[in-house]
C-alpha cells in the first residue's frame, strides 16, 4: 500500500514514515510543490497526506491537479492553520480528511487507515487481528462468531487501538480521539482508566487473551505478547 | 466640573470681587471730593464774615438761607483755630459745620457756619445707583458671551472629545477629526490622528505577530510530538526514560494547548467567526453537558441542569467553545464529590461550581495568562477566550463568588 506525504519539514516527513512502515505502508516522501506535483502525476496512491503549506505552492493546488486529472487517491490535509474554514475549504475541494497541526502519529495512523478502507472497500470490509473481527460496516465486534456488547466508545477505541497494534498510544492522544480537541480536558485522564477497564473485562469474558497493556503510567499498548 | 461652568465661575467671582472693590473705592472718593468742595464754600462764607468784621468792627445778623445756618455766640474762650466736621441737626439732617473764633468789638464770638448735605448725597446716591447698574449689566453680557461665544469657541474641542471617546482601537477605523481655524485645535486634532493610527497599526501588528507566531509554532510542535511517539514505541526503555518521556509529552500537550488558546483568539478578534445563524442553546448545552458527563462521573461531581428553551442568534462555533470553556473550567478548578450547577434562562446562562474557598480577583480574572491558583493545569486563557467571545457575540461575561460557589454569569441579550 503506497502513501505519499507531501510535507516539507523533513524531521517531521521521516516520523510519519517510520511510524507507518510498521504498519506495512510504503511511504514516498515530496518535500516542495514541484516534486509532489511530478509524483501525483506519474503514480497512483493509495493515500496522499498533504501539507498546506508548500515551497513553490499551496497543496490545495496540487489537491485540484488530482481532481482535474480524475485520480482516485485518498488525500489527508495536514495543516498548521487550524481553522473551521480552511477545513470545510480542504474537504469540499475533495480531502477526505483534515488533521491539524499538531497532531498524535496514532491519529494521523488511523485515519490514513480509514482512508484507504474507505477507498478500497467502501468501508465494508473486515478487520481482523487474531480472533477478533471488526466489522466496520454494522461497527460490531466478533469473537469466536460471538458479537461482543461494545458500547459505541468501546469500539471506537478497539479500533483505533487496531489501527494502531504494537505501539505505545499515550492517555493524551487516546483521549483526543475518543473526546476530540475541543475540549480542555488539561491532563485529567483518569475518565480513560474505566472506559479501558471494561474493555478489556469484555474481551477477556468472550474468550480473548488480554491484548491491551498498560506501559508504565503513560499510555496503552494493543500487541499479542 | 466643566470647562465652561469652571471658568464661567471663576471670571463671574473676580468681576465680582474687583466690582465690589472698585465701587467703594469710587464711592470715597467721590464722598470726599464732594465734601472738600463743601468745605471751600465754608470757607468762602468765613472769608465774608471776617471781611464784614474788619470793615464794619460788628458782627451782623445772619439771616435765614436755604440749606445755610450761621450761628454766633458770645465766648470767653476763643478756638486757637478753626475745626470742620458734620453734624446731624433736628436728629435727621446731615450738615457740613465750619467753626471759628472771632473778636468784634473787644469780644470774642464763636461763628459756626453750617450747610446742608442732603445735595451732595443725592449727587453720590445716583451716581453710585448708575455705576451699580452698569455693573449688573456688564457681569450679565459678559455670561452671555462666555456661554455663547466662548462654547462655540471650543466646539471643535468638544467635537474632538466626542469622536475619541466613540474610538475603538479593533474598529481598524481611524481616527478622523474636523478642521480647525484655531492653531491649538489644529494641533491638538492632528496629533490625536497621529497617535491613534500608530495605536491601530500597532494593534494590527501585533495581532498579526501573535497569528504568525502561532501558526509558525504548530510545525515544530507537530515535530516534537512525532518525536517523543516515536521515542515511546522503543523496545528496552528504562523507568527513567519513561518518565522523561512522560514529562515532556505532558509538558507539549500544554504548550500545543496554549498555543491553540492563543490562536483562537487572535482569530476572534480578527472576525473569524462573524457566520451568525439561529441556534438551539438549549440542545447544544445538553450536547455539552450529555460530553462532559464522563468526566463528571469521573470525579463525582453532582451536577443540576436547569434549562429553559432558549434560540439565539449567534455563531454556532463560538457557542460551542463558550460552553467548553465554561464547563471545562468549573471541572477542571473543581474538587472530588464537587457541585456544578448549569442553569439556561431566557437570557442568562449561569454555572457556578465548587472550588477554590475564597473568591477570585474580579479585575484580573478575564486578563491572559492570570492563573492565581499557578496550577499547572491551567494555562490561564480559558477565562480570557470567555471573555473574548462575549465581547465578539455582545454578550456580557460576570463572576460572583456567594456561598463557596464561584458564578460566571453570562447575559446573552445584545450590548
Amino acid at each position: 500500500m503506497k502513501v505519499l506525504i507531501i510535507e516539507d519539514e523533513k524531521n517531521l516527513s521521516d516520523s510519519i514514515c517510520q511510524y507507518l512502515a510498521d504498519e506495512n505502508f510504503l511511504c514516498e516522501v515530496a518535500d516542495t510543490f514541484d516534486t509532489a506535483m511530478e509524483k501525483i502525476s506519474l503514480y497512483d496512491y493509495m493515500c496522499i497526506i498533504l501539507d498546506i503549506n508548500l515551497p513553490g505552492g499551496s497543496g490545495l493546488e496540487l489537491l485540484k491537479e488530482l481532481k482535474r486529472n480524475n485520480k482516485n487517491d485518498g488525500v489527508l490535509i495536514i495543516s498548521a492553520r487550524n481553522s473551521l474554514d480552511d477545513k470545510v475549504y480542504g474537504l469540499k475541494a475533495g480531502a477526505d480528511d483534515y488533521l491539524s497541526k499538531p497532531f498524535y502519529l496514532p491519529e494521523l495512523s488511523a485515519r490514513v487507515a480509514a482512508i484507504i478502507r474507505r477507498k478500497s472497500f467502501n468501508g465494508n470490509n473486515v478487520i481482523i487481528f487474531e480472533e477478533l473481527q471488526l466489522n466496520l460496516g454494522d461497527k460490531t465486534a466478533i469473537v469466536n462468531d460471538r458479537v461482543i456488547d461494545l458500547t459505541r466508545k468501546e469500539y471506537d477505541l478497539l479500533l483505533y487501538f487496531i489501527s494502531n497494534k504494537n505501539k505505545v498510544i499515550s492517555k493524551s492522544a487516546i483521549a483526543e480521539h475518543i473526546c476530540g480537541d475541543e475540549m480542555d480536558l488539561s491532563g485529567s485522564y483518569d475518565f480513560l482508566y474505566s472506559h479501558i477497564k471494561n474493555l478489556r473485562k469484555k474481551l477477556v469474558q468472550s474468550g480473548c487473551p488480554d491484548y491491551i497493556k498498560s506501559v508504565y503510567g503513560m499510555g496503552y499498548k494493543l500487541s499479542l505478547s | 466640573m466643566k470647562l465652561l461652568t469652571r471658568y464661567n465661575r471663576i471670571n463671574l467671582l473676580s468681576t465680582i470681587a474687583i466690582f465690589i472693590l472698585s465701587g467703594v473705592a469710587f464711592f470715597f472718593a467721590l464722598h470726599l471730593t464732594l465734601l472738600k468742595q463743601m468745605d471751600e464754600d465754608l470757607r468762602i462764607e468765613q472769608r465774608e464774615i471776617t471781611n464784614y468784621v474788619a470793615l464794619h468792627g460788628t458782627l451782623f445778623t445772619p439771616v435765614e438761607v436755604k440749606d445755610q445756618e450761621t450761628i454766633i455766640e458770645k465766648t470767653t474762650t476763643p478756638y486757637s483755630k478753626e475745626k470742620f466736621k458734620t453734624v446731624k441737626v433736628n436728629h435727621d439732617d446731615d450738615y457740613r459745620q465750619l467753626e471759628f473764633s472771632i473778636r468784634a468789638g473787644g469780644e470774642w464770638y464763636h461763628v459756626k457756619v453750617r450747610k446742608s448735605l442732603e445735595a451732595t448725597e443725592h449727587i453720590t446716591r445716583t451716581v453710585f445707583g448708575i455705576t451699580f447698574c452698569m455693573i449688573l449689566l456688564m457681569l450679565l453680557l459678559t455670561l452671555v458671551i462666555n456661554s455663547t461665544i466662548l462654547k462655540k469657541l471650543w466646539q471643535p474641542f468638544y467635537t474632538s472629545l466626542d469622536r475619541l471617546q466613540h474610538f475603538k482601537v479593533n474598529n481598524r477605523e481611524s481616527l478622523s477629526l474636523p478642521t480647525s481655524t484655531i492653531d491649538e485645535f489644529t494641533f491638538m486634532n492632528s496629533i490625536l490622528e497621529r497617535t491613534t493610527a500608530k495605536a491601530i497599526q500597532d494593534y494590527e501588528r501585533l495581532k498579526e505577530f501573535t497569528e504568525n507566531a502561532s501558526h509558525e509554532l504548530q510545525t515544530p510542535l507537530a515535530i516534537i510530538r512525532s518525536k517523543l511517539e516515536m521515542m515511546m514505541q522503543g523496545e528496552n526503555l528504562t523507568e527513567y526514560q519513561f518518565d522523561s518521556l512522560q514529562s515532556a509529552s505532558e509538558a507539549l500537550d500544554r504548550l500545543a494547548r496554549m498555543n491553540q488558546s492563543l490562536l483562537l483568539l487572535t482569530k476572534i478578534e480578527n472576525e473569524q467567526f462573524a457566520y451568525k445563524s439561529t441556534i438551539d442553546l438549549t440542545q447544544i448545552v445538553q450536547q455539552k453537558a450529555t460530553q462532559f458527563n464522563e468526566i463528571w462521573q469521573d470525579k463525582s461531581l453532582r451536577i443540576s441542569l436547569d434549562v429553559q428553551a432558549v434560540q439565539l442568534h449567534t455563531n454556532k462555533e463560538l457557542i460551542e467553545l463558550l460552553l467548553n470553556n465554561l464547563f471545562s473550567n468549573a471541572t477542571r478548578h473543581n474538587y472530588e464529590n464537587g457541585i456544578i450547577h448549569i442553569t439556561l434562562m431566557q437570557d442568562k446562562l449561569c454555572i457556578s461550581n465548587t472550588g477554590h474557598p475564597a473568591a477570585l480577583n474580579r479585575k484580573h480574572l478575564f486578563q491572559r495568562f492570570y492563573n492565581p491558583s499557578n496550577s499547572s493545569t491551567s494555562n490561564g486563557l480559558g477565562l480570557a477566550v470567555i471573555q473574548q467571545i462575549c465581547t465578539a457575540s455582545g454578550f456580557l461575561a460576570e463572576y460572583d463568588f456567594k456561598d463557596g460557589l464561584h458564578i460566571f454569569t453570562i447575559t446573552l441579550t445584545d450590548h
